[in-house]
């Protein structure tokens, strides 16, 4: 893929990805549309995104945009997914600076909001029967994860250092392996 | 650079570093600090994440909004890029150290390994999530719906949030 070619799906994807599940248009987009990488390669990335800070969706595309076309092409689909929405948003800003929304978007709001939910149980459906089968005790890292950083209302930073570490410890290599 | 740039790229580039998970989870302190700084006042914080809820791209692009009201344009341009720019840098120099070809089994089992939790955060999302957005039975009809045309007929995801945004704007404005 051409370092353009990156810019342009990238602005485009950066365009159109709206509402909370991200992470299945990504998925939708870079597996099955686009073929750049395969669902094991999604998985990564996702699993990168969720040790590093940051917004997860520019932080898949810097990583995307890497594996594409290195360095440059990790600028250039960073940029591409961050540049749409900031100048729409920022059109917003000025326009209508201590604007109160009119109902009928308030209504499209709670919408988006309600898609959203769907969408981040089907990537679930999708992509988690491949990570946990990988690893073993997999689905116990999964449901402990969502456990405490759902329900038990424990930060993301000591879930993620917790099961992270419990998910290397029972698959850390063995003597017969090495 | 002004004194309140130089405020802007150190308080957004110190949030974007402790942002674990999504934007959300420093929400709170964003607030805190920027109402603190005088630079917005709550209602217009509040305002500001629901509009970024409704426009593309990452969540956090509320930071943007801020930065325009702190110190306009050039606020805008920092805010945005010192709070998305050094995870994504983050990312990239990790995922290269990760990539190189070696004997040790780690790198790869690391990977691995951390899959099902970043599934288990995708779960615990919208979990947080749920209340709010399933707070009426249209809004839990929608969300069927979608799952099942998601996952049976595979369309764009792009066509379940139109089709969100539409019957929300029907259903849901009178809420």
């Amino acid at each position: 893929v051409k370092l353009l070619g990156i810019l342009r799906h990238f602005l485009f994807i950066g365009a159109t990805v709206i509402g909370q599940g991200k992470q299945l248009y990504l998925e939708d987009m870079f597996v099955r549309r686009l073929k750049w990488m395969s669902i094991e390669e999604f998985t990564d990335g996702l699993a990168l995104c969720s040790i590093v800070p940051g917004p997860n969706i520019t932080n898949m595309a810097a990583y995307t945009g890497w594996l594409l076309g290195g360095w440059p092409g990790a600028l250039l689909a960073w940029l591409g997914m961050l540049l749409p929405g900031f100048l729409i948003i920022l059109a917003v800003a000025v326009v209508a600076r201590a604007g109160v929304f009119p109902p009928v978007v308030r209504g499209a709001l709670a919408g988006v909001a309600a898609t959203s939910v769907c969408m981040m149980l089907t990537v679930i459906l999708r992509a988690a029967p491949t990570a946990c089968r990988r690893v073993r005790g997999g689905w116990v890292l999964l449901v402990g994860t969502f456990a405490m950083a759902g329900p038990l209302g424990i930060g993301v930073l000591p879930t993620v250092a917790i099961f992270g570490l419990l998910g290397i410890w029972l698959n850390r290599p063995t003597r017969s392996s090495r | 650079m002004t004194g309140e740039l130089w405020s802007i790229l150190l308080l957004f580039g110190r949030l974007g570093l402790v942002a674990f998970g999504s934007g959300s989870s420093i929400l709170s302190e964003m607030d805190r600090e920027t109402v603190a700084r005088g630079w917005l006042d709550h209602t217009q914080f509040v305002q500001a994440f629901a509009v970024s809820q409704l426009t593309p791209g990452p969540q956090v692009l509320y930071t943007t909004v801020i930065g325009y009201f702190a110190a306009g344009y050039p606020g805008a341009i920092l805010a945005s890029i010192a709070f998305c720019g050094p995870p994504a840098v983050l990312s990239v120099v990790l995922a290269s150290l990760w990539s190189r070809r070696s004997t040790s089994p780690w790198p790869a089992l690391i990977r691995r390994a951390l899959g099902p939790v970043a599934m288990g955060l995708v779960a615990a999302s919208s979990f947080a999530l749920a209340p709010t957005a399933l707070s009426s039975p249209w809004a839990i009809a929608l969300a069927a719906v979608g799952f099942v045309v998601l996952n049976v007929r595979r369309v764009s995801p792009l066509w379940v949030v139109a089709a969100g945004a539409i019957v929300g704007a029907i259903f849901g404005s009178g809420s």
